[in-house]
């Protein structure tokens, strides 16, 4: 009491020495000025009780205490999602039907999608994104076309990143462990009167599987300013670049051997909001992306019988370049009524001679229309109906509805009911794939070019549809710090893509053709709990699933069980200690996987913060897989146990 | 637009004033001169209101505007038995001129009004602050979320004066006060960020240096992130995203300064009652804030009333 008392004056004495400088004195002005609206309707995280669909967010609380250096990564705190690797460098992320291709979840950073549109993958290791900068990551378990566009189809996985506003001064970060694994991120940010901008820079390294070659050493640069126009209108600028290597291939086998990928990806973002109120506002956002791979190999000769194939130089590349303009509007109509809506629309170039068997550009366009609106009925009552039309230049006009009805029973707890539809058009590959390998060969010592097709299309293919329906709870339980959502949900999927098996007979060679194929119905359960109890924060994830299909790899290719664990505790002394723990059953992915038992997963970290000349500087071990090794899609991936340290100082 | 909205207010406040004081010329022979620091619409809408209700009664025989720019035009022959300034700048003006008239200063935050140069007629200069105090803005952050008694303050060279007046304040409200000094730009982030740690919410306490136009973004989005939300001075920071602010507006200024001269006039003038803090006072409060940080909150009536309440139980 004594100690505090002293502790008061001195601050008053600081305080009478500091009054006695002379600053602006407070004016009536300070009551009255006008302040620029802030926390408008895009910044807000919209309550996960109010949210039309099931929601988890990931936050830079779960990114500090996962101890991830991957951003892929961080979706295994998702209840139902499974994050393997198709090699070290290449992360799978999958709600449900594992595929090392032709994902169907749609990911948005900052609202700009980064689906690529040959493959329908996600480039995450060549991200133009640092961890660093991530405020969080939404991800809606289910279809949201009328809120997300198009391709949201089993989830949809958006990352905010932060403000320029809110990191000021420079921070330096480094990574080193097993595995080779050796990052670097440096980030320097400043606000000059109206004008707040970003600077990061970045660099991954590390060796993969150890078995296997699939190293990265990727770098990164990425800026991005805010800047203040006058009191409604703002302006976003957003950069970035990434540019290195990766390995691909496989030691063994002759016309796919261990060699290097190039990649370059950069974009560009403008975006012009106009604020009229805390809900109500209009933005334009305007985005261009190229992504470019490279990668030349020297097959091996091998022989089969009589026929030889001779050594020959391949080239894989692919060259990307979208173009993308939406704009949105959220308004009131009514005090109780709240209408979101906009309008998109995209051009998509890419030229991948191997894939689609020509030089020439291949060109996809997509225009949309997207509303939602919100009406709060009665404070118990809420009804969310949108939905989104959309042509696509392969698949035409469709139309994906919505409907979400939640009732409150008190503030604390709630029960939602939602149907919705959505679609996921056919990627260029699976529309037009033309993939054929000429290879020279040797048959008794004559010499020939042999074609040999890999990949075909079917052509005339129809998007892929999704109907989802789910009954949820959420419920709020503050006086043991506990919050819980549980929800039961059906999925029926139908026209699924798929390949069919062929012989060609002059090489006796198989090759797949795309075709719509399959239906599918996901039946499930998912949890998510968050308990917070003093220093203690305990966030559980867990997924059942049951899926019926007329195809068993579909059955095998989504695991049961999927459960994750992670719980941070604060020390005195500033010491942190968390522990994450994943869980997924046994399973068979589609193309390219391998059966795989079931594992667990266990991560720790433990940090402490310290002060260096007066600054926070952590360092923190972090050990990954430290009870057991698994295997991650495929057989040959062998995740043994891993450590790293990490340091991060701010100044 | 907002500059000819002014300028029309202001005609029809003159023309007004003109044709009623000529109907209530018997009643009274008390002359009310009124300075404004400004002609915009807050000036002119708590002139208004003011106006009406003295000469609702009819005691006043002439109610004057002029700007504070026209003060030295008047100077010896002030047509005023009582001035009422309107705003900081004309309180100086007022002040610092050679007026020996009794003055009632609105408009006007504590901090300015006790810093004002006082001559020899200290007797004779009242004030209807501006700004709440200091117990009232804790007693909306226990009307809104009782639960949360960690208030974190951000300080600047500015309202470090007050330091005194929030301390006591806390002990009366059985609060927790977190205090961070900010004397700098560069130290506010830092302190924001510090203050945040301990704090559930954060109190605003008006401040140059800390709270303006510049400052709101980093402010009002850092605790938003840290889930510990804003207690705002004004209205516009609640619609900026501060969760809620007690304040007066200029009407209710207006209508309580019409009912402390009526009761001057009626006692015939002599000494002002001493300056005095705010009774009609409003709540606003950003439910999609709330909302988004899954608070649930009573309306703005049930929060006005249950501050009066705990007003009157001290």
């Amino acid at each position: 009491m004594r100690a505090e008392r002293r502790a008061l004056d001195l601050l008053l004495l600081l305080t009478v020495l500091h009054s006695r400088l002379g600053w602006a004195a407070v004016s009536e002005q300070d009551y009255l000025e006008d302040v620029p609206i802030v926390l408008s309707a895009s910044r807000l995280a919209q309550p996960v009780a109010d949210a039309p669909g099931a929601v988890t967010v990931i936050d830079r609380d779960m990114i500090r205490a996962s101890g991830f250096r991957e951003i892929a990564d961080l979706l295994r705190l998702v209840p139902g999602f499974y994050v393997g690797r198709y090699s070290g460098n290449e992360p799978v992320v999958a709600r449900g039907l594992v595929d090392h291709y032709f994902g169907r979840v749609q990911v948005l950073v900052d609202g700009r999608s980064v689906y690529t549109p040959l493959f329908g993958q996600v480039p995450w290791s060549a991200l133009p994104l640092a961890m660093e900068d991530i405020e969080r990551i939404e991800v809606i378990r289910g279809p949201n076309a009328a809120s997300y566009g198009a391709n949201s189809f089993l989830g949809v996985i958006n990352i905010i990143t932060r403000t320029a506003q809110e990191d000021r001064g420079t921070v330096f970060s480094a990574t080193t462990g097993g595995q080779g694994v050796t990052d670097a991120t440096l980030r320097h940010g400043g606000v000059k009167d109206n004008l707040a901008y970003r600077v990061t820079l970045g660099y991954q390294r590390d060796g993969g599987f150890p078995d296997r070659h699939d190293d990265k050493r990727i770098g990164l640069l990425t800026t991005r300013a805010d800047y203040r126009l006058n009191m409604a209108d703002a302006l976003q600028f957003q950069a970035g670049l990434t540019f290195g290597n990766q390995g691909q291939g496989f030691p063994d086998q002759s016309l796919d051997p261990s060699h290097d990928q190039r990649l370059t990806s950069h974009f560009q973002q403008l975006r012009w909001q106009r604020t009229y109120g805390p809900d109500d506002e209009l933005s334009v956002q305007f985005h261009h992306a190229v992504t470019t791979s490279h990668e030349a190999t020297q097959t091996q000769q091998s022989t089969s019988g009589v026929v030889t194939v001779l050594p020959t130089y391949l080239e894989l590349n692919t060259d990307a370049e979208r173009y993308d303009l939406e704009l949105q509007r959220t308004q009131h109509l009514a005090d109780t009524v709240r209408l979101a809506w906009g309008l998109t629309t995209r051009v998509d170039r890419v030229a991948a001679p191997l894939y689609l068997g020509s030089q020439a550009n291949f060109y996809t366009h997509q225009s949309s229309l997207f509303a939602n609106m919100e009406w709060r009925a009665t404070p118990a009552w809420v009804v969310n109906v949108g939905g989104m039309l959309e042509r696509h230049s392969l698949t035409g006009t469709d139309f994906s509805p919505r409907f979400a009805l939640a009732y409150h029973l008190s503030p604390q707890h709630s029960l939602r009911v939602s149907v919705s539809k959505a679609l996921r058009s056919p990627t260029l590959l699976e529309d037009d794939a033309n993939f054929t390998l000429y290879l020279p060969v040797s048959v008794g010592g004559v010499t020939s070019t042999a074609a040999v097709p890999r990949f075909l299309s079917g052509g005339g293919l129809k998007p892929e549809r999704i109907t989802s329906r789910e009954v949820a709870y959420l419920g709020q339980f503050p006086r043991i710090g506990l919050s819980l959502d549980v929800r039961i949900y059906k999925d029926e999927l139908d026209d699924l893509i798929d390949t069919t098996t062929q012989l060609n007979a002059p090489t006796n060679t198989k090759y797949y053709v795309f075709h719509n194929m399959h239906s599918a119905t996901l039946n499930g359960v998912e949890t998510q709990a968050r308990w917070q109890w003093d220093r203690l924060k305990i966030w559980l994830g867990h997924s059942y699933t049951h899926v019926e299909s007329d195809y068993a790899s579909i059955v095998s290719a989504t695991p049961i069980h999927v459960y994750n664990l992670l719980a941070a505790y604060s020390l005195p002394q500033a010491w942190k200690v968390s522990i994450g723990v994943y869980h997924v059953s046994d399973m068979t992915p589609l193309s390219d996987g391998s059966t795989l038992k079931a594992y667990r997963r266990t991560d720790v970290k433990l940090a402490k913060e310290f002060k260096w000349a007066g600054k926070p500087l952590e360092i923190a071990l972090v050990g990954q897989s430290v009870f057991d090794s698994y295997r991650e899609f495929r057989d040959d991936n062998v995740f043994k146990r891993q450590y790293f340290t990490t340091m991060r100082y701010g100044w | 637009m907002n500059l000819i909205k002014t300028i029309l207010a202001l005609c029809a406040l003159y023309l007004g004033t003109a044709l009623y004081t000529d109907a209530a010329a018997a009643a009274s022979e008390w002359r009310v001169l009124v300075v404004l620091s400004e002609t915009t619409a807050p000036y002119v809408e708590l002139t208004q209101v003011l106006r009406a209700s003295l000469e609702k009664k009819g005691w006043v025989k002439k109610f004057q505007t002029v700007q504070t720019s026209q003060l030295n035009e008047l100077d010896a022959g002030l047509p005023g038995d009582l001035l009422v300034t309107v705003g900081v700048k004309a309180a100086e003006a007022v002040a610092a001129s050679t007026v020996s008239v009794p003055t009632f200063n609105l408009l006007i935050p504590r901090q300015s009004f006790e810093s004002l140069p006082r001559g020899a007629g200290k007797n004779w200069v009242s004030a209807l602050y501006l700004d709440q105090p200091m117990v009232r803005q804790l007693q909306l952050i226990k009307a809104t979320l009782p639960a949360r008694d960690n208030v974190g303050i951000l300080l600047g060279p500015t309202s470090q004066d007050r330091l005194r007046e929030l301390q006591t304040s806390a002990r009366q409200s059985h609060m927790k006060l977190k205090i961070e000094l900010v004397n700098s730009e560069e130290q506010l982030l830092p302190a924001l960020k510090k203050v945040l740690m301990d704090s559930d919410v954060l109190l605003a306490v008006p401040d140059p240096l800390v709270f303006n136009r510049d400052t709101a973004q980093n402010v009002l989005l850092t605790s938003y992130r840290a889930k510990a939300p804003l207690f705002a001075f004004s209205k516009s920071y609640v619609t900026a995203g501060a969760l809620a602010a007690v304040y007066s507006t200029p009407a209710q200024i207006g209508q309580q300064a019409g009912e402390i001269i009526q009761r001057y006039l009626q006692a015939g003038g002599g000494a002002l009652p001493p300056p005095q803090y705010p009774e009609y006072f409003s709540v606003s409060v950003n439910y999609q804030v709330a909302r988004s940080l899954g608070l649930v909150l009573d309306d703005e009536a049930t929060l006005l009333e249950r501050i009066k309440v705990s007003a009157e139980h001290e």
